[in-house]
């Protein structure tokens, strides 16, 4: 909870963790992969290795509990607000 | 040799840098104190006049356009085309028998207005484009197309698009500076992946993260002490946001790739350019076409022809005449060509010989093209030069050949635009004034210079 410069407060930090939860929840929905039909993170950005096995590729990119998808929402709820763009 | 400043003061000024490098990504230039990115509670379309300047980058040597001079025994030779050929007509229109601008006046000619004899008195790059698109060699006054912006659309989120040329606000609106469709995109929908159209991520995601920056920005304007200034900003973000969903209008109008017009490369003489008026041209006309804004401002590079100045010049006057038909014909197929002004400019003109390299360089006069469909004035030229290229006086109320009349500088151009397209009360309400200069009636349909 660094992303500013001013500590978040502890209804704030319950506010991120419960989007963060419903997105997790509702990306399990949609399948156990970070990737899907409606959701399809630049990844290529991050990882330059793109030519995986099967079992590197199991370890990056599993999200059986929709946890990568729910901090992904997290990340850009908090990178586009008010506070981090005029912090 | 012939040169007019040589003539007048014995003063010639150098060459100066050339052509700006292609602008990158998209950015806003907030000529106002707010961001206008998203604009601001504007939810209405914009379906009133439009103006689009388009600037032939460098100094365009209208000689080879639509001021044809053919060659004066005992004078250095103006144009090799004069070699051999005579200035062609198209109604009462004189075009240079080059490039493709026989076909651009035949069909054009009709509904365009030629001022010639412009004397933007200078050799400045710098300074000949801002005379020539603010009405004064002095900062501080707006471009026409902002000032236009101002006073038709000020609201809308895209009220004043910027692709090349010269723009001054004046603190009067903002501008947003494209480099193609594919920043528009980007820009209006940030969300979806240019070359697929498939989402970043799913919809209900995107909701929450909004709803999180609404909470967060809720939360802010509950806290005690707020200055003005921070309350201000906290609901320019608020709106700006809640207005976005208006740019839906131009994702929606956005072509396919594959529809998307391109930029060419073309060598000339020994110079690469990248020629992309079109892709320009679509993108302005598409946000019009969206109700977003009402005036767009466009360039043309590679006029500055110090060296092998005919190559280059065919090059690119065969490429803008190539262009104007498909704007007019894209703004027709938009239904939105009835509603649109198209001024054509330059730095200034070139020389009226060429050097040692076959090149031309600065020259003080120079001429615009205003173009609008079945216009009353069309099909006319007023201003005036003499053989050799040299601004003639005009009679301030016939337009004919008067040696005690004025010779036309930018200004003149620049008050008659504002009458004809009704910006006086608006820029006199702001005290925003032109220089001192006789009232012309170039759009008076009745005078001429020439006919």
């Amino acid at each position: 909870m660094a992303a500013t410069h001013r500590e978040a407060s502890r209804a704030e930090i319950d506010a991120l963790v419960a989007s963060l939860l419903s997105s997790a929840a509702d990306a399990v929905q949609h399948g156990g992969w970070f990737n899907s039909h409606n959701h399809s993170c630049a990844t290529w950005q991050i990882w330059p290795d793109e030519d995986l096995s099967d079992e590197a590729r199991f370890a990056r990119y599993s999200d059986p509990e929709g946890m990568l998808r729910g901090w992904g929402t997290l990340v850009h709820g908090v990178l586009t607000s008010y506070g981090y763009l005029h912090d | 040799m012939i040169d007019q400043y040589g003539k007048r003061s014995g003063k010639l000024l150098s060459r100066r840098g050339v052509l700006r490098g292609a602008i990158a990504g998209v950015s806003t230039i907030a000529g106002s104190s707010a961001m206008k990115l998203w604009g601001s509670e504007q939810d209405d379309a914009y379906e009133g006049p439009l103006l689009v300047t388009l600037q032939l980058d460098g100094g365009v040597d209208v000689t080879q356009l639509c001021d044809p001079k053919v060659n004066v025994r005992g004078e250095p030779k103006i144009n090799h085309w004069a070699d051999a050929a005579d200035p062609g007509q198209a109604g009462n229109i004189l075009f240079a028998p080059i490039a493709d601008n026989a076909q651009l006046f035949q069909e054009f000619g009709s509904d365009m207005l030629v001022i010639n004899g412009v004397d933007a008195q200078t050799n400045s790059h710098e300074t000949g484009r801002l005379f020539n698109w603010t009405g004064s060699n002095a900062e501080g006054r707006p471009s026409l197309s902002a000032l236009f912006a101002a006073a038709q659309s000020p609201n809308q989120p895209l009220a004043y698009s910027v692709f090349g040329g010269t723009s001054r606000t004046a603190g009067l609106v903002g501008y947003n500076q494209f480099s193609n469709l594919a920043a528009a995109r980007t820009l209006v929908q940030p969300y979806v992946q240019s070359w697929s159209g498939h989402p970043w991520r799913s919809t209900a995601d995107i909701a929450r993260a909004h709803s999180m920056v609404q909470t967060d920005i809720s939360r802010l304007l509950a806290e005690p002490n707020l200055s003005v200034r921070q309350r201000q900003s906290l609901l320019g973000y608020t709106e700006a946001r809640a207005s976005r969903d208006s740019l839906q209008r131009l994702a929606e109008l956005i072509p396919d790739e594959a529809d998307v017009m391109r930029g060419e490369d073309v060598n000339v003489g020994g110079q690469n350019f990248r020629l992309n008026l079109k892709e320009q041209m679509q993108s302005a006309l598409l946000v019009f076409k969206s109700g977003l804004g009402s005036a767009a401002d466009l360039a043309l590079g590679g006029f500055d022809s110090h060296d092998q100045h005919d190559a280059v010049s065919e090059a690119l006057l065969t490429h803008f005449a190539d262009a104007i038909r498909f704007f007019w014909d894209y703004a027709e197929t938009l239904g939105i060509a009835e509603r649109i002004v198209l001024m054509v400019g330059s730095d200034f003109g070139r020389t009226n010989y060429y050097n040692e390299g076959d090149g031309k360089d600065h020259w003080p006069i120079s001429s615009y093209l205003i173009m609008e469909r079945d216009a009353p004035w069309g099909n006319r030229v007023v201003g005036l030069t003499d053989e050799l290229h040299f601004g003639s006086p005009i009679n301030q109320e016939t337009l004919k050949a008067d040696r005690n009349g004025v010779v036309m500088t930018p200004t003149h151009v620049h008050k008659a635009l504002w009458e004809y397209l009704g910006l006086e009360t608006f820029a006199a309400d702001r005290g925003l004034t032109l220089p001192d200069a006789e009232r012309l009636p170039l759009f008076d349909p009745f005078v001429s210079s020439v006919t």
